[in-house]
C-alpha cells in the first residue's frame, strides 16, 4: 500500500487545506454572530415604586443622575401616576452632560397612563459618568381638562421575590433640592461587546497556530520523527476505507428486508413528532409557539443521542470475534457505529426543513450553524459511546442500567414540554444537561433564526469535548483488557 | 534473503484467571466485600523467544493448552505480552475463522470489500482483485447473495481465498485448511505453497504432523507455554511424535 501520509509535501497540502477550512468556518460564524454579538443590550433594574416625587406644578425641574452603565442610550421609561382623573401638560426631557444639553425630548402627557416612554434610539446619546437627566414639566392650558401627572420614586430595587437598597441615592433633586431617593424608571441602552474585538484577533490566532503545526508536521515527517499528528493522519490512511466499510455495512444492514428502506429514517421522526403533537398538544401547545417545530427538533437530536448510545454500548462486545483475532485500532468499533447514526440523522434532517418551509418559519442565514450544532452534539455522544463501552466490556450491566438512564434523561431534557415547567430551584442542575444546551442550540438557529447567546457557545464547547476527552482517555487506558473479557 | 521477518523475543503472557472472571456488577460487589479478590495466575507463555527468517513456513505444534494459539495472537498484536516483545516487520494478515469479519446479511461481494478492509487492503488494490477472488473461491452466481445462505464450505472458500489473494508478507494460519471438498483442499494447498515460494513468511498452528511435515521447513514444539525445541521440520516432528506417543 502506499504511504502518502509520510510525505511532507502530501502533509503541506493537507494541512492547507485544513487551515482554509477552518479560516472558512471561523469567517462564517463571524458573518453569522457579528450582528447580535458586536453590540450588548442593558436594562437597568427597576426601583420599586414608594413615594410620590411631589406634587406637580408648571415648571417643576427635576434632575436625575444616569449611571453611565451602558454606552449608548436607546430609551428611558418614567414611572407615573395621575393626580388628576386625566393626565396633561407636557414635560420636556434632556440629557445633560456638564452643562449641555445634549439629547432632547418633548412629551406630551396627554392621555398618559402609568408609563411615559422616551425614545432616544435613533441617534442615542453617549452616557459618561456626569449624564444627567432633566425633566421639565408644562402645565395643559388654561381650561383644559386635566392636570400633570405626579413622578414616582424610591429607594429599593426589586430583585425578583426580594428587595435591596438602590445605589446611587443621592443624585436625585427636585428644583434644586436633593433627595435621598431614585426617580422611578428603566434606562435601556446597549454597548459595544468586547467579544466581538476580541473575536477576529482570536481567529487570527487560531489560523497562525494551525499553519504553524502544518509545518511543524511536514518538517517531523521529513526528518522522522514521530508526531501526535503524523499518527493521526497515518491512522486516517490507514484505516479510513475500514471505517468506510464499517459504516456502509451497519447502514446497508440496518434497512435490509424492509419495504421501505432508508425511507424509515425520514419517517420515523415525523411519526414520533406526530404521535407526541396529538397526546401533547393540549397542555403546552398554547405556551410553546411552533409546537411541531419545537417537537421535531428535540426529537431528531434527542434521537441521534440516544440510539447512538444504544448501539455503539454493544460495539465492542459485538465484535468481540473480530477483536480476537484481528489486529486494528479498537477506536474504530465505537466511532464507525456513531458515524453510522450520524447518517441517520443528516437524513433526518430533511423532515425538519420541510416543516420549517411548512409552518413558514423564516429561515436565516443563523440555518448555516447547523453543522456546528451537530459537530458539538457528535463530539459529546461520540465521548458517552466510548466511556460506555468501556464499562460494558467489563460489567455486562452497563447496558441494562443505561435503559434506565436514558428514560430518566429523556425527561429532564425538554424535548416535549417548555422548560417553563422545571421550578426555579432546580434551573442551574437543569442547564448542566448537555443534552439540554445542544437542543437549544438547535432551537435557536432553527426556529428563532437567531444566534444563541456567547455563552451557550461555551457551554455547548465543554459539554461536547470534556467528554470526549475522558471517553477517549477510558477507552485508551482499558483498550489492551478488552480481549481478555470478550 | 535471511533477514528476520518475526523476531519473538523473551515473551511472556501472563492470564489472570480471577477464581470468577467478573463481568456484573453484583460478583464484583460481592467479591470486593468478601474482600477475596485472589487473582489465580496462569502462564500461557513463559519466555518464548525465537526467530522467522523471510519466506520460512514455521509451523508451530504442541499439545492442547501449550500456547500455541497465544504466541500467534501475540505476534499478530491481539495480546499485549506481559513481558518480552514480538516484532514482527511488514503486514500481518491473519487467516479467519470461519466467518469471523463476515457479516450474513450482505452479499459476499460485499463481504469482500468488509472483509477486505478488515485485512488491511486498500480500495483499489480490491478493485483489481474483486474478479479474482470471486473466480478463486467457486462461487459463481452465489456471490451476489447474502452470506446467510451460503454453506460452510462456501464460506471458507470465500475466506481463503479473500486472505491469501494478496501476498502478505506475514501470513497467520491457525487449523483453518482442513475446509472445503477435496478439490478445493488440494487448490489451497497449492496456493499456500504458491505464496511460500513468493517470499512470503508463514506461521502455521496444526495438531496433524503430516500436514507440518509436508508443508513446513521449521517447526517450533511448545509445551505448557515454553518452546521445547525449534529446529529443522523432521527432526522437531520425531521427536514430539516420540513423546507424544511414547511418553
Amino acid at each position: 500500500m502506499k504511504e502518502t501520509w509520510k510525505d511532507p509535501a502530501y502533509i503541506r497540502k493537507r494541512g492547507l487545506q485544513l487551515t482554509a477550512i477552518l479560516a472558512a468556518v471561523l469567517l462564517l460564524i463571524g458573518w453569522i454572530v457579528s450582528d447580535s454579538w458586536s453590540t450588548r443590550g442593558y436594562m437597568s433594574e427597576s426601583i420599586a415604586r414608594s413615594a410620590l416625587l411631589a406634587m406637580p406644578h408648571d415648571g417643576l425641574v427635576v434632575e436625575q443622575g444616569l449611571n453611565a452603565e451602558c454606552e449608548q442610550l436607546d430609551a428611558i421609561v418614567l414611572a407615573l401616576t395621575p393626580t388628576a382623573s386625566e393626565s396633561a401638560g407636557s414635560v420636556t426631557a434632556d440629557i445633560v452632560q456638564k452643562g449641555q444639553v445634549i439629547a432632547s425630548r418633548e412629551a406630551d402627557l396627554t392621555g398618559a397612563g402609568d408609563e411615559l416612554p422616551l425614545i432616544f434610539a435613533e441617534q442615542p446619546p453617549t452616557l459618561t459618568a456626569d449624564t444627567v437627566l432633566r425633566l421639565t414639566f408644562h402645565e395643559p392650558e388654561a381650561g383644559s381638562p386635566g392636570a400633570l401627572p405626579a413622578l414616582w420614586s424610591g429607594d429599593m430595587v426589586d430583585v425578583g421575590k426580594f428587595t435591596m437598597e438602590a445605589q446611587g441615592l443621592d443624585s436625585l433633586t427636585v428644583d434644586g433640592e436633593a433627595r435621598h431617593a431614585r426617580l422611578c424608571m428603566t434606562v435601556s441602552g446597549h454597548s459595544a461587546s468586547a467579544i466581538m474585538r476580541w473575536y477576529w484577533p482570536v481567529c487570527g490566532a487560531l489560523v497562525l497556530l494551525a499553519l504553524a503545526l502544518t509545518l511543524r508536521t511536514a518538517s517531523a515527517a521529513k526528518r522522522q520523527r514521530r508526531s501526535l499528528i503524523l499518527t493521526l493522519l497515518e491512522m486516517q490512511g490507514r484505516y479510513s476505507f475500514l471505517l468506510h466499510q464499517l459504516v456502509s455495512r451497519d447502514f446497508n444492514t440496518k434497512y435490509r428486508q424492509s419495504l421501505l428502506g432508508v425511507l424509515w429514517s425520514f419517517l420515523n421522526p415525523l411519526l414520533t413528532m406526530s404521535v407526541q403533537y396529538v397526546i401533547f398538544s393540549t397542555i403546552f401547545k398554547s405556551s410553546i409557539p411552533n409546537f411541531p417545530g419545537y417537537l421535531l427538533t428535540g426529537i431528531i437530536f434527542f434521537n441521534f443521542f440516544s440510539e447512538s448510545v444504544n448501539l455503539g454500548i454493544d460495539s465492542i462486545v459485538a465484535n468481540g470475534s473480530l477483536i480476537t483475532k484481528v489486529y486494528m485500532p479498537k477506536y474504530i468499533y465505537p466511532i464507525s457505529r456513531t458515524v453510522s447514526s450520524l447518517i441517520n440523522l443528516v437524513i433526518s434532517l430533511v423532515p425538519l426543513l420541510l416543516l420549517l418551509l411548512f409552518t413558514r418559519t423564516p429561515i436565516t442565514k443563523a440555518i448555516l450553524l447547523l453543522p456546528l450544532a451537530i459537530g458539538f452534539l457528535f463530539c459529546f455522544v461520540l465521548g458517552m459511546v466510548f466511556i460506555l463501552c468501556t464499562l460494558n466490556v467489563f460489567f455486562r450491566d452497563t447496558r441494562f442500567l443505561w435503559s434506565v438512564v436514558v428514560l430518566l434523561w429523556t425527561y429532564a431534557t425538554p424535548i416535549f414540554y417548555p422548560e417553563t415547567i422545571v421550578p426555579a430551584s432546580l434551573t442551574t442542575l437543569y442547564h448542566m444537561n448537555p443534552m439540554y444546551q445542544f437542543i437549544y442550540f438547535l432551537r435557536c438557529i432553527a426556529l428563532d433564526g437567531v444566534t444563541p447567546p456567547p455563552i451557550t457557545y461555551l457551554y455547548c464547547a465543554l459539554c461536547s469535548l470534556v467528554p470526549l476527552l475522558i471517553g477517549l482517555l477510558v477507552f485508551r487506558k482499558n483498550q489492551d483488557k478488552f480481549v481478555y473479557h470478550l | 534473503m535471511s533477514d528476520i521477518m518475526v523476531s519473538v523475543d523473551h515473551v511472556t503472557m501472563d492470564f489472570k484467571l480471577d477464581e470468577n472472571r467478573t463481568t456484573n456488577l453484583k460478583e464484583w460487589a460481592l467479591n470486593a466485600l468478601h474482600g477475596k479478590r485472589k487473582v489465580r495466575v496462569f502462564h500461557a507463555l513463559n519466555d518464548v523467544s525465537f526467530e522467522v527468517e523471510r519466506g520460512t513456513v514455521m509451523g508451530v505444534i504442541g499439545q492442547n493448552g501449550a500456547g500455541k494459539s497465544t504466541i500467534l495472537k501475540v505476534i499478530s498484536g491481539i495480546y499485549k505480552p506481559t513481558s518480552g516483545k514480538a516484532v514482527v516487520r511488514g503486514r500481518v494478515v491473519p487467516m479467519l475463522e470461519l466467518g469471523s469479519g463476515f457479516d450474513a446479511e450482505l452479499s459476499g461481494r460485499e463481504n469482500i470489500y468488509l472483509n477486505g478492509a478488515i485485512l488491511g487492503y486498500s480500495r483499489e488494490f480490491l478493485t483489481e482483485k474483486e474478479e479474482e477472488i470471486i473466480a478463486y473461491s467457486e462461487l459463481g452466481d452465489f456471490i451476489n447473495m447474502p452470506l446467510k445462505t451460503y454453506s460452510s464450505g462456501m464460506l471458507a472458500r470465500l475466506a481463503f481465498s479473500i486472505s491469501t489473494m494478496v501476498q502478505p508478507e506475514v501470513l497467520i494460519v491457525d487449523e483453518i485448511l482442513a475446509v472445503g471438498d477435496e478439490n478445493f483442499q488440494s487448490k489451497s494447498r497449492a496456493r499456500m505453497m504458491e505464496l511460500m515460494h513468493g517470499g512470503a513468511t508463514v506461521l502455521f498452528v496444526s495438531h496433524q504432523l503430516q500436514q507440518i511435515r509436508e508443508m513446513c521447513n521449521r517447526v517450533v514444539w511448545l509445551n505448557h507455554g515454553q518452546v521445547v525445541e525449534c529446529g529443522e521440520t523432521n527432526a522437531v516432528c520425531d521427536a514430539y511424535h516420540k513423546a507424544v506417543m511414547g511418553g
